[in-house]
């Protein structure tokens, strides 16, 4: 049995995409915000499924896809990937995902710190000086 | 000589949302259909997107998208998109000139709008669907809550017009600071040529196997102030005194689970349909096999007055069907109880299931009350008097 996790979007629709049989897997709905628990989030995935996909509307527009890869690589079949309404499919590669994937997302962490600082300053000098001149 | 209103508009519509058009909800309904009846007063209408946008073939859309990098912490990407978007807008703004306004729904953390009223002086309309500061804090996560306030605020500021749904609404806009003398009330509205007594839904009851059921619906977002769940309370209790009646969800949200969760317990499964999000124009045919639909809000948990103006009430009118509301916040405005809608006590099961059984035994009051609904919703609440107000602002502004 595989494993559905729909964050959003239709499961039914999903398949349809993807070309694959609504029996074969085990529906599960959750939330983006449900990402955030990783306790939550291992009970399911450490269950005795065969693959782990996280389903969505659009991989596109869908955000928190590394940290998607990085419970894929947690849970017990490190099998899967993500796959949307669209037919498209990001296949889940352990290799790609430690080398690849979560650097970038270190990286990506660094950036966004400086781009809060950045943000303060310019929202504080809009705030204080633009509006008025 | 040529009057100002006869004169051919070019309006902008700016819209950030990143996800926002991928689901059919309450903003994306707005800003279609308010350009809709724009296009057919034929004014030209531009259209700025942080997202995918169904919109008529005539508008000229310009997509700027969202960096795919930043993406992964909460609000960064918002915060990147502000800077990003003003230089999108800047360089493209040249090429359509000139535009007599921008209509933008606020989007938190952006005041690129603003940016761009304060470059080139064109008036600027705002959308407030709520206090984004309010509406993270209380439905959301809330995080850089500083930079949420001043990116309203600059936008407040420099904006020409604040347009927002009810007097609940420029209540709190106003106790958070917005300038009271610059607030326009425009509810929501439904569009006739869409939501109308007609449908043509054959077949659709025998697809769904509700032939010979009584049926009440729901459409919408499944989120806390739409009071979802307290409507789940009461299908058992109506299913206790009609047994052939079936609940109909058209709609999804967070509180699904919530929901779902509700229909397990009470063992009400045979009597629930839950679509999950259907595409818009499914959605009449949906509500026309209705035989009462429901508008269950309720007031926000932090004591704030109910300050949504649900498109799903001027809808139900538009399809003249009879509609059971609680009485709270824009609902105790537009409907009157007995004579347009059935208003209920929020919060209230029982009052919700008894409601919707009156309406079972007393069909002469069903359809009084479906066809006042109507004639009143035709009246008032079209989308075309929406539209109407906002080119009347933009007039009126041009003659001061």
């Amino acid at each position: 049995m595989k494993l559905l996790l729909l964050v959003n979007g239709n499961a039914k629709r999903i398949f349809e995409a993807q070309s694959m049989k609504q029996e074969d897997f085990e529906i599960i709905k959750i939330n983006e915000k449900m990402l955030a628990k990783p306790r939550k989030m291992l009970n399911y995935l450490r269950q005795n499924h065969s693959e782990i996909y996280f389903g969505c509307l659009s991989i596109e527009f869908q955000r928190f896809i590394p940290f998607m890869l990085i419970y894929i690589l947690l849970s017990k079949p490190k099998k899967g990937g993500i796959i949307d309404e669209e037919g498209a499919k990001v296949k889940f590669n352990a290799i790609k995902t430690i080398l690849i994937t979560i650097p970038l997302l270190i990286v990506e962490a660094v950036g966004s710190f400086f781009i809060v600082v950045y943000s303060f300053i310019y929202y504080f000098v809009w705030r204080k000086w633009k509006i008025k001149s | 000589m040529e009057k100002m209103e006869d004169k051919k508009l070019r309006a902008l519509f700016w819209r950030i949302d990143y996800t926002g058009a991928l689901v059919d909800g309450g903003v994306s309904t707005t800003v279609r259909s308010l350009i809709k009846e724009i296009l057919k007063e034929r004014h030209d209408v531009f259209y700025f997107s942080g997202s995918r946008a169904k919109l008529p073939s005539n508008v000229k859309i310009y997509y700027f998208p969202f960096n795919r990098f930043y993406r992964n912490f909460p609000e960064i990407f918002a915060l990147n998109y502000n800077f990003l978007s003003f230089k999108f807008a800047k360089k493209v703004l040249p090429q359509i000139q000139p535009i007599n306004f921008i209509y933008h729904p606020v989007h938190d953390f952006n005041f690129s709008a603003g940016m761009l009223k304060r470059e080139y002086g064109i008036p600027l309309f705002l959308q407030a669907d709520g206090v984004q500061y309010w509406i993270k804090r209380n439905w959301g996560k809330l995080y850089f809550s500083k930079l949420v306030l001043w990116a309203e605020e600059i936008l407040w500021a420099l904006s020409d017009k604040i347009f927002t749904f009810s007097t609940q609404l420029k209540n709190l806009l106003i106790e958070f600071g917005a300038p009271g003398e610059k607030i326009c009330i425009n509810p929501c509205g439904f569009d006739p040529e869409i939501f109308h007594p007609q449908i043509d839904a054959r077949g659709l009851k025998e697809t769904l196997g509700l032939e010979g059921k009584f049926i009440i619906g729901f459409s919408g977002t499944f989120e806390l102030y739409h009071g979802i769940s307290f409507l789940a309370k009461s299908i058992k209790m109506v299913v206790r005194r009609i047994p052939q009646a079936v609940f109909l969800f058209v709609g999804d949200g967070s509180f699904r689970a919530q929901l779902d969760e509700i229909v397990k317990q009470d063992n009400v499964q045979k009597n629930t349909i839950i679509t999950g999000f259907l595409p818009f124009e499914e959605v009449p045919k949906y509500l026309s096999i209705c035989d009462v639909l429901v508008s269950p809000g309720i007031n926000n948990p932090d004591g704030t007055e109910f300050f949504n103006s649900p498109i799903k009430n001027f809808e139900y009118m538009g399809l003249k069907k009879p509609i059971v509301a609680t009485a709270v916040g824009q609902q105790k405005e537009i409907f009157k109880d007995r004579w347009n809608a059935l208003l209920v006590e929020e919060k209230n099961p029982e009052a919700i299931a008894e409601a919707i059984w009156e309406l079972y035994r007393n069909p002469e009051l069903a359809q009084t009350i479906a066809t006042n609904a109507y004639q009143d919703g035709i009246a008032k609440h079209t989308w075309a008097h929406r539209a109407k107000t906002l080119l009347d602002a933009y007039f009126s502004l041009i003659k001061k």
